[in-house]
């Protein structure tokens, strides 16, 4: 046992030094972490803001003039979503069957310190995934092996109605430096973002080129009074069910009974 | 102030809620309706969710038909044997109709499902109380009396099988024509939210030749089992309860049914019914301007259910 925890404390040194030697090794890196990384929703939930501090970490020579640029991606927890557009039929408009897509982020903000397009190349965040148009080519590899060529419209659609509703966010505005090394930046989160487990990523570009990368965690879960008849609603539908109509029961009782009658 | 509904995932304010509740609530005391095919476009009116509107409110109707069927039920008004009879159809009927939900929901049609059952509906009975308030009107500005309903006639629906003694009612009848009332009424509270007063009652008094007076307390008390019923089914299925929603409008339902009562009171009766017509109409153009226009946003996005 003992030899064993010896062992694994090695390993854990072996890696630690083999850490700092390849960030000395790098230009630089990022390190942030969020203010908080636990939202509560509860009944008087009406949205929240998410501040997240960060630093440029490594060999850091003052007298360095290369631009720095930070830009933090967050992404909510995917569920499947079917995206409908409404045809004209026999006088009234109608959904169409629509377009499934099976893995869509129920939330997607890019915060950086200015406009994308300023940062890097087009290609750069394309490639990387990063940003409304390179979210859109992931949400249609995800879907292509049941979509058609006519599929584009449905997925601008996605994107443009969930930036409507405050679920999917560009803003190149949210990030800003203090100094030349520390950074700041703040996550919206509407009264209508998905609850679970969210991904923070924050990347470091230094002259259009991405130079370091940290990942960090927020959980958006219900609590109280919210998170009990969520859960009994989804865990135990029948049990629920019976209880809403206790409930109403009551209510009537109460209305019948104790409220004065005229 | 706002509140967060859980099921609903929104977050809406506690007064419009509360106000909504108790403005359907005033009305529903005054004319003595139900309130569900008033409340529930309403609630689609303000954002909800059209399948979480139609549980929710059938939820709410538990309760304010309990509180009224108490009532009948302290002036000998409920036929218990009549509501059974209704109430075996209502389970059918909202079983399947629950089924159904569920399955539009799945295809991405029931928000039209539903907006076209109101459109009809509230149509229809819009033109009927307008025509017949506007009637009133006038026979009460010639001076006569309204015409006593004609009692004791035979129609087809005594020639029907299965034959029932129903002592509160006083009739000897069909079980048939009650058990398919009651399964169209149990179908209307699972895809509408509505507890189907405004269906039932006239049918029983005009179709099924019940008294007045035995006819609401009757409905009202098989009201209370489907509209429980279906609340539980919904819940079941389709998870689209929201408790939370429920609660604040039976709060804003039951203080609103004691102003509604004592208004009606004394307000003038047939030109209240006109403005209650015109209301139902104007909510009825509403749903049907909204499915006959090209809407801005033609795309929608909901939760994918089910598996491919």
């Amino acid at each position: 046992m003992a030899i064993g925890r010896t062992l694994a404390r090695l390993c854990f040194a072996a890696a630690l030094a083999a850490f700092c030697f390849a960030g000395q090794a790098r230009a630089q890196g990022v390190v942030a972490d969020l203010t908080t990384h636990d939202v509560a929703v509860e009944a008087d939930f009406s949205g929240t803001r998410v501040v997240l501090f960060g630093s440029l970490v490594g060999a850091i020579d003052p007298a360095d003039e290369t631009t720095s640029d930070v830009v933090i991606e967050v992404i909510g927890p995917t569920r499947p979503v079917q995206v409908r557009q409404k045809v004209w039929r026999t006088g009234i408009w109608i959904n169409d069957g629509g377009e499934r897509v099976e893995r869509a982020p129920g939330y997607y903000a890019v915060v950086s310190n200015r406009a994308l397009n300023d940062i890097a190349l087009p290609d750069t965040f394309h490639r990387l995934g990063i940003g409304f148009a390179g979210l859109k080519t992931d949400l249609m590899r995800e879907s292509l092996v049941f979509g058609s060529g006519d599929a584009e419209p449905y997925f601008d659609a996605l994107l443009r109605i969930q930036r409507d509703r405050g679920l999917y966010i560009e803003n190149p505005e949210g990030a800003r430096f203090v100094g030349n090394f520390l950074f700041r930046a703040s996550i919206d989160l509407g009264a209508n973002v998905p609850l679970g487990q969210y991904d923070v990523l924050i990347y470091l570009f230094q002259e259009g080129v991405m130079t370091g990368r940290h990942q960090t965690q927020l959980l958006i879960e219900k609590r109280g009074f919210e998170r009990f008849v969520y859960s009994i609603a989804y865990e135990q539908p029948l049990i629920y069910g019976i209880l809403c109509v206790i409930v109403a029961g009551l209510a009537g009782l109460v209305a019948a009974y104790i409220v004065p009658r005229r | 102030m706002q509140i967060y509904l859980p099921i609903a995932e929104m977050s809406v304010s506690v007064f419009l809620l509360v106000g909504l509740g108790g403005i359907v609530g005033i009305l529903s005391g005054m004319f003595g309706v139900g309130g569900g095919f008033l409340m529930t476009p309403m609630l689609i009116f303000i954002g909800i969710p059209p399948v979480i509107a139609v549980a929710t409110e059938a939820n709410q109707i538990a309760a304010s038909s309990v509180s009224g069927s108490i009532a009948q039920w302290r002036r000998g008004n409920v036929d218990i044997k009549m509501g059974a009879i209704l109430l075996c159809g209502g389970v059918a009927g909202s079983i399947v109709g629950v089924q159904i939900v569920k399955i539009l929901r799945e295809m991405g049609q029931v928000d039209l499902a539903i907006s076209l059952c109101y459109v009809f509906f509230l149509g229809i009975v819009g033109v009927l109380m307008l025509i017949e308030s506007i009637r009133a009107v006038f026979r009460t500005q010639a001076g006569k009396a309204a015409p006593a309903r004609r009692s004791g006639q035979h129609n087809w629906i005594h020639r029907l099988p299965f034959k029932m003694r129903f002592n509160r009612s006083k009739l000897y009848i069909s079980i048939v024509p009650p058990l398919l009332l009651g399964l169209l009424v149990g179908l209307l509270a699972a895809i509408m939210g509505v507890g189907g007063g405004f269906i039932m009652v006239p049918a029983m008094i005009y179709l099924l030749r019940i008294p007045t007076t035995v006819a609401v307390g009757t409905s009202l008390f098989q009201i209370v089992f489907v509209t429980s019923l279906v609340t539980i089914l919904h819940a079941v299925q389709n998870q689209t309860v929201d408790a939370v929603l429920a609660l604040l409008l039976m709060a804003g339902g039951v203080i609103g049914a004691q102003f509604g009562v004592r208004l009606g009171q004394r307000l003038r009766g047939e030109q209240l019914r006109a403005l209650l017509a015109l209301l139902v109409l104007a909510m009825c153009a509403k749903l049907g301007f909204d499915l006959l226009v090209e809407p801005d946003e033609l795309f929608s996005v909901a939760d994918s259910f089910g598996g491919h």
